[in-house]
């Protein structure tokens, strides 16, 4: 196996008396995109700042492409592209001039590549930054970081404050851009859909912790949630493998993790067992960060099959 | 280097054409003449703008992409961090050399163009120009190394503030030449090349360092930034406790009885209001309830100021120049410190006037002054050489000089005002016309009548008068908050003496303050003032009194030391608890106890703004669980 590209190792991070990371590990392996995921004040800017050495951790260690984040040097900066939530570049200068500077600033900054780009964003070289829309410079900022020919992509919520459609076209023009280059992607997103559309794996940051670190395919296959309604006299399940139990009018919503074939005969013998069925990422996220969901998740015990550690 | 230089072209191109402008504007607010050819001793308005406009330049180039809020976006580029330092040192020394060219050429150009004095050539002045501009670089690296410092904005402004405030003040005191005040330019531009040396190597330094208020201070940190940040403290610390305390003690030496003398005897008595009489006190500086209306001091009675805070100047160079100018009506007639004199005509023209047909120049020092002044006709100039003992009557219509014979026995001293209190009208003299100037000799003072040098006035012997005035009132064993007046009688009045010290309320309350202020100090400052000697009323020592208390010095007052001592114990005692309750590490509590109790209230000041809490340190956060849905990586995954 080659060695990861990213490494959270412990990370916690204070701000004032509040602990906002909270031993926080993961990895991202070469190639991979991965989605971090989390509600408001969840950490996932600070874990990115960190990992960009913008901020230090107060305990863990940060590995980008196997040196630490705190001391990256030109090399380590020069193989890593940024997409911050805030799209800043200098609005004092004009698209052509950004492209200049990118290129004075990265040693692998492809040209040709990003003038190709801003022409099918319908960018100019001549247009002034500041004049831009928020999406264009969303695209630009894209375009830029892609254009460096990074082997880790970070991205901070790039889609922030942007409609629908240009969501959906910045989305597109980073999936086209990376399309066979290997690049690694780390990025954080409010948007669960846009990133089932890209991510191979993903991290629900919770709590300062990740409550769920799994690629899409081990979601879809090992989750399973469905509405149980219990004859009279049956209670709720609970157990290692419920990973949540919430009362509905005439039963309860189940979400199961690995659930075994004899839980499942079990509920169906004390009630009706009904649409089960996979959950969607915002269903899981739900489950996870919403309601009693986290409660539920921290009393349990960490048994998974194939994920202990 | 030149894309990094490219984002910064906004504040490149701002300053460069803005400084540039005003401080072309400054100099031709002036005239040619006044620039180029006898210029004024010194350039204020240069100066000035000189080194506001550095200290500007580099706040904004440290500070530019704070600003923008594009620090992030410059941090992670795949630069190092000291090729933006360099990049930074080199707009601001674009801008720096652009205004060092464009300043003089600009100003030439401008004059050239509207000014009907100007002529080619007079190139002298230049070097003078630029040497006005230097402070710009010292400011503007001072600039950059405040900004360049890892602290909120608030304290980078107070730390710049206080490191220029004391660096400029420094070099001023090293650059000027004593008695004459007269700048030595080798001695200004090294001492501001060093500053400007001192700052670049400050913000290369502290580059690398970030501001965390989540993190301590970093051992990195704490030597690079912490050690000079104190240093500074200390300095400002003292500087405002002198002030503190002088304040103190020149209320207290207000509130002191003065000694008056009625009708032969010296007594002390104070005035409650100016105009009123005096009222008398006894030995205690109580009130006896008497009156002395006739009353009168025979001295000022006191001692100087007792604590002087004059060291804090910040000045422009001053050389050469011209020492005098007069206006005739006609023009101006001008002459520098070298002896030349140059006629400046209303009409247009500047005229190089010689001494005399020899073409010879004016001796140095030769000054220029009105000797007639009738109302309705144009002022009578004249040169006076006190080198050559001669006066030269200047005709504007020729633009030529008289020389004018002195009476032999005298030297003549200056142009002299008229209401001097040290001339008397000679009993066989004529009175002074209306108009007319005295001309001052070593014997008498004199007015030019047809051409002529007539004695009118005698001096008095002010010298003798003045040393049996302070002869009869003298002050000895003065200390700061006290002293002893020795008043001799005259007309067989009794000989008066009295210990100045704190005896009311009001004077013991001052007296404390003043005290208080002093054992607020840093011990270590506070005992070698002990051993130095007692620098009270000396000018010379003036500079020194804000670094070594004069309460203190030549061993008065040790309780003080000891008071300070200890205050430094308690200080040290309540920083190590603090940083102790805070988590901090060993070598933090060490470096900041041995630092207060070797500077006081000042270090644990220091400590209180540096240190903050090591929540993370002392509070263990939950222990995270792993999470409940986890996927290996599988070799498929990582090579994906």
């Amino acid at each position: 196996m080659s060695s990861p590209v990213v490494t959270f190792a412990g990370v916690t991070r204070w701000f004032g008396p509040q602990v906002v990371l909270r031993g926080l590990s993961f990895q991202v392996q070469p190639g991979q995109v991965y989605a971090l995921l989390g509600r408001n004040g969840a950490g996932k800017t600070t874990a990115l700042r960190i990992l960009l050495g913008f901020l230090s951790p107060h305990a863990g260690r940060v590995a980008v492409f196997g040196a630490d984040s705190q001391a990256l040097g030109v090399a380590e900066r020069a193989r890593l592209g940024w997409v911050g939530e805030e799209h800043r570049l200098y609005r004092t200068m004009m698209v052509g001039d950004a492209v200049a500077f990118e290129a004075g600033t990265r040693p692998g900054f492809r040209r040709a590549f990003a003038e190709r780009a801003l022409q099918r964003c319908g960018l100019r070289t001549g247009q002034w930054i500041a004049r831009l829309s928020r999406g264009q410079r969303a695209q630009l900022c894209v375009v830029l970081a892609v254009a460096g020919n990074p082997e880790l992509l970070v991205c901070d919520d790039p889609a922030l404050g942007l409609d629908v459609v240009m969501r959906r076209e910045l989305l597109d023009a980073l999936i086209d851009l990376l399309a066979d280059t290997g690049c690694a992607v780390l990025f954080s997103s409010h948007f669960l859909t846009d990133v089932e559309r890209i991510a191979d794996r993903v991290g629900i940051l919770h709590e300062g912790t990740l409550a769920v670190d799994a690629t899409l395919d081990d979601v879809k296959r090992r989750v399973l949630r469905c509405l149980w309604a219990p004859r009279a006299g049956a209670e709720a399940p609970t157990g290692p493998n419920v990973l949540r139990a919430a009362a509905r009018r005439g039963g309860h919503e189940l979400t199961l993790l690995d659930a075994p074939q004899q839980l499942l005969a079990t509920l169906r013998a004390t009630g009706d067992l009904l649409a089960a069925a996979p959950p969607t990422l915002e269903e899981l996220f739900l489950d996870v960060t919403g309601g009693q969901g986290p409660g539920l998740l921290r009393d349990m015990e960490p048994a998974v099959a194939g994920g202990e550690r | 280097m030149k894309a990094l230089l490219t984002k910064d072209r906004p504040w490149l191109a701002m300053f460069l054409t803005g400084g540039a402008v005003s401080m072309i504007a400054a100099t031709c607010c002036h005239s040619f003449a006044d620039e180029f050819v006898v210029p004024r001793r010194d350039r204020q308005a240069l100066f000035h703008l000189a080194w506001s406009l550095g200290l500007a330049l580099g706040v904004v180039a440290g500070c530019f992409d704070e600003l923008l809020g594009t620090r992030e976006y410059l941090t992670q580029r795949a630069v190092r961090s000291g090729d933006l330092v360099r990049a930074r040192l080199a707009g601001c020394g674009l801008v720096l050399a652009s205004w060092f060219v464009l300043v003089p050429v600009g100003a030439y150009s401008v004059f050239w163009c509207f000014d009907p004095d100007w002529e080619m050539g007079h190139w002298q002045q230049v070097p003078e120009l630029l040497g006005t501009m230097v402070p710009a670089v010292s400011a503007c690296a001072l600039g950059l190394a405040a900004a360049a410092l890892p602290l909120h904005w608030f304290g980078r402004l107070c730390v710049l503030a206080v490191v220029f405030g004391l660096s400029f003040s420094a070099v001023f005191w090293l650059e000027r030449e004593r008695p004459s005040m007269d700048t030595s330019w080798p001695a200004f531009v090294s001492g501001h090349a060093a500053l400007a040396a001192v700052g670049v190597f400050w913000a290369w330094l502290v580059r690398d360092l970030q501001r965390d208020l989540d993190r301590p201070v970093p051992a990195l940190a704490r030597r690079r930034v912490v050690v000079p940040v104190l240093a500074l403290l200390t300095c400002c610390g003292c500087f405002g406790l002198t002030a503190f305390a002088a304040n103190a003690v020149a209320r207290l030496r207000n509130t002191y009885p003065r000694v008056v003398e009625d009708r032969g005897t010296m007594v002390l008595a104070t005035r409650p209001e100016w105009g009123q009489p005096w009222e008398v006190v006894d030995a205690q500086h109580q009130p006896t309830g008497q009156r002395l209306p006739e009353a009168k001091q025979p001295g000022d009675g006191r001692p100087g100021r007792g604590l002087s805070l004059d060291f804090v100047r910040i000045e422009a160079p001053r050389s050469g120049g011209y020492v005098s100018a007069a206006g005739t009506g006609e023009g101006r007639l001008r002459v520098g410190s070298d002896g030349a004199a140059w006629w400046q005509s209303y009409t247009g023209g500047l005229r190089r006037l010689a001494r005399s047909a020899d073409a010879t120049d004016f001796a140095p020092g030769t000054k220029v002054g009105v000797l007639e002044r009738r109302q309705g006709e144009p002022p009578v100039a004249a040169l006076l050489e006190p080198a050559g003992n001669g006066v030269f009557l200047f005709d504007s219509s020729t633009a030529s000089f008289q020389w004018l014979p002195v009476p032999e026995g005298d030297r003549l001293l200056s142009f002299a005002h008229n209401g001097r209190d040290n001339l008397e009208l000679l009993p066989d003299g004529s009175a002074l016309a209306p108009g007319e100037r005295l001309l001052e000799g070593e014997q008498f003072g004199y007015v030019v009548r047809d051409a002529k040098l007539l004695p009118v006035v005698r001096r008095k012997a002010r010298a003798a008068s003045d040393a049996e005035a302070s002869a009869r009132v003298r002050v000895v064993d003065a200390d700061v908050l006290g002293f002893t007046l020795v008043g001799d009688g005259r007309e067989g009045g009794p000989a008066f003496t009295h210990r100045f010290e704190p005896r009311t309320f009001k004077e013991r309350s001052l007296a404390a303050l003043a005290m208080a202020f002093s054992a607020l100090r840093p011990p270590l400052l506070q005992t070698v003032a002990t051993g130095l000697p007692e620098p009270l009323e000396q000018r010379a020592h003036a500079k020194r009194q804000w670094l070594c208390d004069p309460l203190v010095a030549g061993g008065r007052r040790w309780w003080l030391v000891g008071a300070a001592w200890l205050l430094a114990a308690v200080s040290a005692r309540w920083v190590r608890r603090r940083l102790r309750r805070f988590g901090a590490g060993a070598d933090a509590v060490r470096f900041w106890t041995i630092a207060t109790v070797l500077l006081g209230p000042v270090g644990a000041y220091a400590c209180f703004l540096c240190e903050l809490p090591r929540r993370h340190a002392r509070r263990t956060a939950a222990p995270a669980a792993a999470p409940r849905l986890f996927t290996a990586p599988t070799e498929k995954e990582s090579v994906a």
